[in-house]
């Protein structure tokens, strides 16, 4: 499965994508960000399994981020170098963390 | 032979089918058993006939002897799968024999499956069924791949409409700049990218390089208001910086959460050797420097437009010259795979654009990216433009400068004094631009007054008041450093002030426009200013000369006005 998500005992929500992370992956990412009760402490994307990302894999970022609302951390994890370079591009470390 | 059950629905058939056997007792044989299961059947008795009636018959199935006389049936069915076309219809062989290679033929030829004789009807009846729950299948694939075909023509559809919809719009606004070349201008639907020009009232050029997320119509909606904003902000005299805010700004509200556009804002002065950059999401933009073949990247430092509020946009300056050339390229191709599997990348545009012959790096850019795709060229996703640092074509955008013509002329005067507060806070320089514009021009005529007054201030501020030295200018790292003193100065000036008066007396027929500004600095010597090259101080002073304009300087250098006259013709309009 391409995406993946799983809740820990510290309230933070683990979504994993893998393979292509592009317009494709749209319905299943937003299913596995989909309003929770109670709400997540924060969400952590593990983007390990990654081998592409495109401009609409940042636009789900946002939704994401805008969903989860004021106070949510997000953790974009492990990202692959040419994945990482995106992010950077973007500058999308001004707005989540990247580890 | 047990009884077939049969499987169709009252009134419908499984299919039809055609049998072919020379033998009419072998055909009665089949024929029971698939009229009892719900197939409509059709007999022939040679091949040739069956050939022939093919087309007419239309058969879903095909149950064929394989030893007939005359045309046989390895080479009949052969014929039928040449006539099949786009469909499907699977040829079952009725065989007595069992030697292998006889079989290896029949599959060979297309043959899709066997039976023994004498015919067993449960095998018959198993393989039959098996074959119309696949056909069945296909057909629903068929009208899957069907529909797909339809919505994927209305989206190219839709692009082909955001295409004539932007040029409609924007097309007409634009200005064709003689320095910018880009690969956007071939494309027939809208992909999302936009490539927009302008010239600056005061001297020099915007150049906006975007890519919206998503193509089609979605796009296009968004780069509607760019387009004005961009266009109409430049021509009032707006700065870059207040214009990539705004359209950050418009984004913001306008685009759903997702959507957003990654864009270079491009500010470049060719007389005074400048280069401004904001990017906001683009891959590296590239400097080729002509003379010292090397490349200065020049990275995203921002967020792209559209996503956030608090939005406080970085920019880089570079200092240029006469044929340096910036290349921005979309994603998509830095993106592009090569035959080896990697990924074509920033670097190598980099030493293929140092190894390029001069005045030729569009062309190597464009090579450079076809040669990594091969023989797969995914045209409409690659955008590649080049900005040259053009002098000739500067001068010639600054020739077209000139006076508006007021129909019914008012003699007006305008002043403002900027102490050094407002000089700290404000950095007047774009309001004067469009106070200028508004008092002068309209949007498109060219008024030769808002780079007049931006010369003269811009010398009462960086030298009169901020005790500057151009010359500094001269060098690389004394550029960077002049900037960086300049912006020192500015943050901690604590006294000084400059003040600006426009005005336009006459009459309908004969006007003297003239633009004063005095500062409180220590003065020049108005004597030993001179046209030297590299000295863009004397330089500002020519250029308004060769506008038309006649200088008097006074108090020691610390007041400068420019004077010009024009006479209309009467009737003239």
């Amino acid at each position: 499965m391409a995406v993946h998500d799983s809740t820990g005992v510290s309230g933070v929500v683990t979504i994993s994508v893998s393979g292509r992370f592009d317009y494709f992956q749209h319905v299943a990412f937003r299913a596995a960000h989909r309003p929770r009760h109670p709400g997540p402490k924060g969400y952590v994307i593990d983007l390990d399994g990654v081998s592409y990302m495109d401009s609409s894999a940042l636009g789900m970022l946002l939704v994401l981020r805008d969903q989860a609302g004021e106070g949510v951390s997000i953790t974009l994890a492990r990202p692959r170098p040419a994945v990482r370079k995106l992010l950077e591009i973007a500058n999308f470390q001004k707005l989540f963390r990247i580890e | 032979m047990a009884p077939a059950r049969n499987d169709a629905t009252p009134g419908e058939t499984l299919g039809r089918v055609l049998i072919v056997d020379d033998q009419a007792v072998d055909r009665r044989v089949v024929r029971s058993v698939l009229a009892r299961m719900g197939f409509e059947c059709v007999e022939a008795g040679n091949a040739a006939d069956a050939i022939e009636r093919f087309a007419a018959v239309e058969p879903d199935f095909v149950i064929l002897d394989i030893e007939m006389p005359g045309i046989d049936g390895v080479e009949a069915c052969r014929r039928f799968k040449a006539a099949q076309g786009d469909r499907y219809v699977p040829v079952v062989f009725m065989t007595s024999s069992n030697a292998e290679d006889v079989l290896a033929r029949c599959l060979e030829a297309g043959g899709d499956d066997f039976v023994a004789k004498p015919i067993s009807a449960a095998w018959l009846v198993a393989r039959l069924r098996a074959m119309a729950r696949i056909n069945q299948l296909r057909k629903q694939t068929l009208a899957q791949k069907t529909q797909i075909d339809a919505h994927r023509q209305a989206l190219v559809q839709e692009q082909e409409d955001a295409r004539v919809l932007f040029d409609r719009v924007v097309g007409g606004l634009q200005s064709r700049a003689g320095n910018v070349r880009t690969s956007l201008a071939a494309s027939a639907v809208f992909n999302g990218d936009i490539v927009l020009t302008a010239d600056k009232p005061a001297g020099g050029q915007h150049i906006l390089v975007g890519d919206f997320t998503g193509h089609g119509l979605m796009a296009a909606i968004g780069a509607l208001p760019v387009a004005e904003v961009f266009l109409r902000m430049t021509g009032a005299g707006a700065d870059l910086c207040e214009l990539v805010i705004e359209i950050n700004r418009r984004l913001r509200k306008l685009l759903p959460t997702g959507r957003f556009l990654a864009a270079a804002f491009v500010e470049l002065d060719v007389r005074m050797r400048r280069l401004r950059i904001y990017n906001c999401g683009l891959p590296d933009l590239l400097l080729l420097h002509r003379g010292a073949s090397t490349v200065t990247l020049c990275p995203s430092l921002n967020l792209p437009l559209g996503v956030t509020d608090a939005f406080e946009p970085e920019d880089e300056l570079h200092r240029v010259l006469e044929g340096d050339c910036l290349y921005a390229v979309s994603d998509g191709i830095v993106e592009t795979t090569r035959a080896d599997g990697r990924a074509l990348g920033i670097d190598t545009l980099v030493r293929a654009l140092v190894a390029a012959p001069d005045g030729r790096g569009y062309e190597t850019v464009l090579e450079t990216w076809a040669g990594a795709c091969g023989p797969r060229r995914p045209l409409d996703d690659c955008t590649i433009v080049e900005i040259r640092c053009d002098a000739v074509a500067a001068a010639m955008a600054l020739r077209q400068a000139g006076l508006s013509r007021c129909d019914a002329f008012v003699p007006w005067k305008w002043q403002a004094s900027f102490d050094h507060e407002a000089l700290k806070s404000m950095e007047p320089q774009s309001l004067l631009t469009s106070v200028a514009v508004k008092l002068l021009g309209s949007t498109d005529t060219h008024s030769s007054v808002p780079l007049v007054l931006s010369e003269l201030f811009t010398n009462a501020l960086d030298h009169g008041v901020l005790g500057l030295d151009s010359r500094l200018k001269a060098t690389p790292e004394g550029f960077a450093r002049y900037y960086e003193e300049r912006t020192e100065r500015l943050s901690s000036l604590s006294g000084g002030r400059i003040d600006v008066a426009l005005s336009c007396v006459g009459d309908a027929e004969r006007q003297t426009t003239s633009v004063l500004v005095r500062d409180s600095g220590r003065g020049f010597d108005a004597s030993a200013v001179s046209p030297e090259a590299g000295a863009p101080f004397g330089r500002g002073l020519q250029i308004v000369r060769a506008l038309g304009y006649r200088l008097e300087v006074r108090a020691g250098g610390t007041e400068v006005e420019a004077i010009t006259d024009a006479s209309y013709s009467p009737g003239r309009g």
